[in-house]
């Protein structure tokens, strides 16, 4: 990937408001953290009233569009394991778009309760993700 | 078969046209994503399309105006080409230059023609220069003095209008009747223009006092066709909103229009413009005069489609895909008359928006007439958007019967739930005036007046 690539795709991502992402390509892989001045406001997390008990949890939500990941496509094991620990920021999961891997991040302590959409499939702003209890 | 420039359309717009763009691609084997904001997640159109993605919350400027969530989305779906529709970022030249900066098709002009439309000093200079008649005023920007502004607004001769190099549709303009309110108007007008479109530079025109509103919609493709493909009057407005709007124009010269639409094919060719675009006169006194260009598919494309026969939208698809126009300006024959009526979700009185849920959603049918919406019985008309709800459209031999059946189509739509301008349209398509057809662009305003005079 060319220097000049990758500031236009730094950019895009500042403009969506993406603080923390991973790019990849044939031969490398960049992970990038924005200062908190380009990044966004806060993580996504929503209310969802479908009529569905979800307890006591908080549901984190995608907050751009792209495919849902629960493993990064190197490694064989999900990034954090069903009823795993999960600390406030914590990465939980990714959304892939292209190249790109925007991270999904934890919006409170706890245990990864339930996994609320299909890993592989196209998400957007808002789709609910996962629950943490 | 040769692989064609894109097979997958982003659709980056809302509303009635996602659905219209939708169902050209579908004629054309183009797999279509709508994307949409949180508001409009359970919209009918949102459904039928092939992937659908959201892309923000409701509040347009984090997603219908958002450049970087359009641009994900279409990376994370594939889509190789973005439609924009109409408003939004439709007319906006640095998202068209970032969109084929990925990689993308814009389905549109190229970045440098819209740039080029939207200044209106370069708009005019560049219509002069292929013939197109233009208002008779300033040479270029306006300079600094105001004295000097005051010897050329005698020569044009009162009254004159002022506008803003960086407006258009009505905004950043203000009208001078005498000379002695020249300096105050110039002050105003330029501290307007410089916080509204970062564009401090002014024009002066003579102001034509009883205009009506006409337009020549044209089509190009990328390899220098250009053709018109009809006229449109759209003086039916309120507050620079267009309401009706009906082809051909009444009463006026064929001959006359044939002239303006080549002069604005001309102009096409020397901008080397592609995709679709309408050119917007005043017409007085039996004369055009070039105001602005529009450089997207326009709400009122309809008419144009009804009276030629051609899907306009299909059409500007496939010019994108990089398609030769397979017809000639001789192959465009206009046949009856078409009238179309904005159904607006506003109150009918004051006309402000009105947002709620629709009960009741009865649509008309028939011979000649067609209806586009994205509504279904049931939906939530959102505050945040455009109130257009639907546009129905009546086609008929000519322009008596194109009348009728639009008064019988309006009669048989019911809306309830939310209030519309339904009512509105009835009055107006019973007015005198009106159907005798020619009216100005002050007549709905004037009546309104009138109205609430009684």
């Amino acid at each position: 990937m060319k220097v000049e690539e990758l500031r236009e795709v730094v950019q895009w991502l500042a403009d969506a408001g993406i603080g923390v992402f991973e790019i990849e390509s044939d031969d490398c892989r960049v992970r990038m953290v924005l200062q908190s001045d380009v990044a966004r406001e806060s993580p996504v997390s929503v209310t969802i009233d479908d009529g569905e008990d979800r307890g006591d949890g908080v549901i984190v939500a995608a907050e751009v569009p792209g495919i849902f990941l629960i493993r990064h496509p190197h490694h064989a094991t999900p990034i954090v394991p069903f009823g795993g620990p999960v600390r406030t920021g914590d990465i939980v999961a990714l959304v892939q778009i292209g190249p790109i891997y925007a991270p999904v991040i934890a919006t409170t302590d706890g245990t990864l309760a339930r996994i609320l959409t299909a890993p592989q499939s196209l998400v957007g702003f808002g789709t609910p993700l996962l629950e943490i209890i | 078969m040769t692989r064609r420039r894109f097979d997958k359309v982003l659709i980056a717009n809302r509303g009635e046209i996602a659905l219209r763009i939708q169902r050209a691609c579908r004629l054309l084997d183009l797999k279509t994503v709508v994307v949409h904001s949180e508001a409009d997640r359970n919209a009918r159109y949102v459904g039928l399309a092939d992937e659908a993605v959201c892309i923000g919350p409701a509040a347009a400027a984090r997603s219908y105006l958002n450049p970087a969530a359009l641009l994900l989305a279409a990376e994370a779906t594939g889509a190789q080409a973005i439609h924009p529709g109409y408003g939004f970022l439709s007319e906006d030249a640095a998202f068209a230059e970032r969109v084929e900066a990925c990689g993308l098709v814009f389905i549109g002009p190229s970045a440098a023609s819209i740039h080029t439309m939207g200044n209106k000093i370069t708009a005019k200079r560049t219509m002069q220069a292929a013939g197109v008649p233009c208002v008779p005023g300033s040479e270029g920007a306006l300079p600094d003095d105001a004295a000097a502004v005051g010897g050329i607004a005698a020569a044009v001769g009162y009254p004159v209008i002022i506008k803003a190099a960086g407006g258009g549709g009505g905004r950043g303009m203000r009208v001078v009747r005498c000379h002695s309110e020249l300096a105050d108007a110039l002050a105003i007008t330029r501290a307007e223009a410089r916080r509204a479109f970062a564009n401090a530079d002014l024009y002066l025109e003579k102001f034509l006092e009883h205009p009506r509103h006409v337009e020549i919609q044209v089509l190009c493709d990328a390899h220098g066709a250009a053709l018109w493909l009809g006229d449109r009057d759209c003086s039916l407005q309120r507050r620079n909103q267009k309401i009706v709007e009906e082809a051909p124009a009444p009463g006026i010269d064929r001959d006359l229009i044939a002239h303006i639409g080549a002069r604005c094919t001309e102009a096409c060719r020397r901008l080397g413009y592609r995709g679709v675009g309408t050119f917007e006169f005043l017409y007085e006194e039996g004369a055009f005069h070039f105001i602005e260009m529009n450089t997207r598919l326009q709400v009122e494309h309809t008419v144009t489609e009804m009276t030629g026969g051609l899907d306009i939208v299909q059409k500007q698809i496939e010019v994108a895909l990089g398609e030769r126009l397979a017809l000639t300006q001789a192959d465009v024959v206009l046949s009856g008359h078409a009238i179309e009526c904005r159904i607006n979700a506003e109150d009918p009185v004051s006309f402000t928006s009105s947002a709620g849920r629709i009960t009741r959603w009865d649509l008309p049918g028939g011979p000649g007439v067609r209806v586009d919406s994205h509504i279904a019985c049931g939906d939530v008309v959102s505050p945040h958007y455009d109130s257009l709800i639907a546009k129905l459209v009546a086609h008929g031999a000519n322009r008596q019967d194109a009348l009728k059946r639009a008064q019988t189509a309006l009669s048989e739509m019911k809306v309830e739930g939310i209030s519309t301008n339904i009512a509105l349209h009835r009055e107006i398509l019973q007015d005198d005036a009106f159907r005798a057809g020619g009216v100005t662009i002050h007549h709905l305003e004037k009546r309104l007046a009138q109205g609430r005079g009684r």
